[in-house]
């Protein structure tokens, strides 16, 4: 029924949230394989998120910082995947394998991508937290992911504590 | 309007809030499913079933939302107001008195489905009639389900959408969390089917 279940993390209050119960329901219902997505900026994303396109940025002194960021989120990336796992670990998922996606890119796309490439049954993901849209009711990477449907998903509501973090992360952060 | 046979089952004694420990439980206490009779709403069953097996859930919902008098003559052509023929206002009544003999026929399958699966849960069931996703809507906030179970189409008459009408609506207005159940590989046959049979008159 729900062999394969892939769930997409982001660091955010809510996407450890929506991490957890794809543990739960790895855990009970005897899933083979437990997946953890995370997907972070490529270089294009990044620059564009500067409000620099790409080929300006070698004029002024950008290249360099840009490449700092890059591998700064790569190493980001993998802390965040390694600490999903342990958290399953911690959880005792009985006999799933926990497998890592570390990619790239635009963030539904990638989603898409290895929910097909890896086939698998069951997508788990936090209403909002993976992007920026905290204000909607469903953020926009859960819509996209929702209208173009690769398989079942659930939508993991981000209501109290997990949304209370995630707002005074985002202020914090200004 | 509103005619709600949800069981009458005491609420749990011990209904315990969300606990105040930083973090929170990865569980679903209250699950409702849609059921339309399709295909697609008898596996969204099948793994509702399975979720409330793994997470220890408490009570599984039933909800089925039959079309309303108004409806029903709109999908006939005629505002319900204005019929001049009694002939057509006698086969409205008869209409309507067998879309709830279908719907509690529905939802007694529904229950013993999940009472076939052998789980020591609370099954309720909501019978309601008017507009799907506003009943759906109406239904989850006033009983606090915390998880929604549906098909990806098969309620409503989009049955060649990606996500139907209904699913897209209720995703974008539920307060709660949302399974929607898709299925690869197998084109909804039995779900394009009632949905056209239901259009015939």
């Amino acid at each position: 029924m729900m062999k394969r279940i892939l769930v997409a993390i982001d660091g955010s209050a809510t996407s450890w949230k929506a991490f957890d119960h794809a543990v739960a329901l790895a855990k009970g219902t005897g899933a083979e394989v437990l997946g953890v997505i995370h997907v972070r900026p490529s270089l294009m994303t990044l620059s564009y998120a500067y409000g620099f396109d790409e080929a300006a940025m070698y004029h002024l002194n950008l290249g360099r910082r840009m490449e700092q960021e890059l591998r700064e989120g790569e190493a980001r990336s993998r802390g965040l995947l390694q600490e999903a796992a342990d958290r399953a670990w911690k959880a005792g998922l009985g006999g799933a394998h926990i497998v890592t996606h570390a990619e790239e890119g635009s963030i539904v796309r990638k989603i898409l991508d290895v929910v097909q490439r890896e086939g698998y049954d069951l997508l788990v993901l936090g209403s909002r937290g993976v992007g920026r849209a905290a204000g909607l009711l469903l953020g926009s990477v859960a819509q996209s992911v929702v209208a173009n449907l690769p398989c079942s998903v659930l939508v993991v509501e981000a209501k109290d504590e997990a949304e209370a973090e995630d707002a005074a992360e985002a202020e914090a952060a200004g | 309007m509103t005619s709600s046979h949800a069981g009458k089952r005491v609420k749990l004694a011990g209904f315990v809030p969300r606990a105040q420990e930083k973090g929170w439980i990865a569980m679903f206490r209250k699950i409702l499913v849609a059921v339309d009779g399709s295909a697609n709403a008898w596996r969204a069953l099948e793994q509702a079933i399975g979720i409330a097996k793994a997470m220890g859930t408490e009570t599984l919902g039933l909800v089925h939302v039959r079309p309303s008098l108004a409806t029903l003559a709109y999908s006939y052509g005629f505002d319900g107001a204005g019929s001049p023929y009694a002939t057509f206002a006698e086969r409205m009544v008869a209409e309507m008195q067998e879309l709830e003999s279908r719907s509690r026929a529905l939802l007694h399958e529904a229950e013993e489905r999940v009472r076939q699966a052998g789980l020591e849960l609370n099954v309720v069931r909501h019978a309601e009639e008017g507009s799907i996703v506003r009943q759906i809507l109406e239904v989850v906030r006033r009983e606090g389900y915390e998880l929604m179970v549906m098909g990806s189409r098969g309620m409503g008459r989009a049955a060649g959408l990606l996500l139907g009408s209904v699913s897209q609506s209720l995703v974008a207005n539920l307060p709660c969390s949302v399974l929607i159940v898709e299925c690869r590989g197998e084109k909804e046959a039995a779900g394009a089917e009632a949905a056209g049979s239901g259009a015939e008159s």
